[in-house]
């Protein structure tokens, strides 16, 4: 399938701006999470449980965009 | 951490620390759950409407790569809303001391309240419990009325055991009275 080059412009938009979403997000978190838990511990599993689900998340995003 | 941002007095001993009922972050993730169907619901719909009212030959089913684009959008913005969620509830903190009762309140990012009064203070604690469900789990509101400050309201809700907390409340203050009347009579 040949992809338009407006949503392949479209596409590159998003996927830079869904990872500059998701570091600023992942920084907010973390810093709520270790300055206001009550728990290092429940904190680093939060936080690992986010990171490794936007990871995947990412790389299905990568993925799908790789098959315009 | 919460405890140091606190800032605990000498020889201060939490009692307990409580979070709302399991239920609420559990309805509101429930409605996440359901938001990740509707793209697909509208994905049927929209093949279902051009088989139905359109002789083109098209079918939403030859872009399989825009649509998983898309829906891997939608549940990263989603996956995020979920944290959102979880971060708010569970940050949310009912912390009980042998001193006074502190309520941290997350109510989003950068936002947050925190509320305490002494236990000398307290002249009153009730529950309200409201509904089928919340009697069912067990979960409710926690007033306190404290003195001198009766417009503020001391409002935790959704907490899980409310009568447990409760008893535990005043069972603090009145060990609070009876030591501090103690520590007058000797000295």
């Amino acid at each position: 399938m040949e992809s338009l080059p407006t949503i392949d412009l479209f596409a590159q938009g998003a996927i830079y701006l869904s990872l500059l979403v998701l570091t600023i997000y992942t920084l907010v978190l973390a810093y709520h999470w270790f300055n206001y838990g009550s728990s290092k511990k429940t904190s680093t599993t939060a936080l690992t449980i986010f990171l490794i689900g936007s990871v995947v998340l990412f790389t299905s995003l990568l993925s799908s965009y790789s098959f315009f | 951490m919460l405890l140091e941002k606190i800032k605990l007095e000498p020889d201060e001993k939490i009692i307990i620390q409580a979070r709302r009922h399991w239920f609420v972050i559990v309805r509101q993730l429930a409605s996440l759950v359901l938001l990740t169907f509707v793209p697909i619901a509208l994905v049927v719909f929209v093949e279902w409407t051009l088989r139905t009212y359109s002789e083109a030959t098209i079918s939403v089913f030859d872009y399989k790569a825009y649509l998983t684009f898309g829906y891997t959008l939608w549940l990263m913005f989603l996956w995020a809303g979920a944290f959102n969620l979880w971060t708010n509830y569970y940050l949310d903190v009912l912390t009980v001391t042998d001193r006074r009762v502190i309520l941290v309140n997350q109510k989003g990012f950068f936002w947050r309240s925190v509320t305490s009064f002494r236990l000398e203070r307290l002249q009153d604690v009730s529950v309200e419990v409201n509904g089928f469900l919340a009697t069912l789990l067990d979960y409710g509101t926690i007033l306190a009325e404290t003195a001198g400050h009766a417009d503020e309201d001391f409002r935790a809700t959704s907490m899980a055991a409310p009568s447990h907390l409760k008893s535990l409340i005043l069972q603090a203050a009145d060990n609070r009275m009876t030591n501090t009347h103690n520590h007058d009579a000797v000295s």
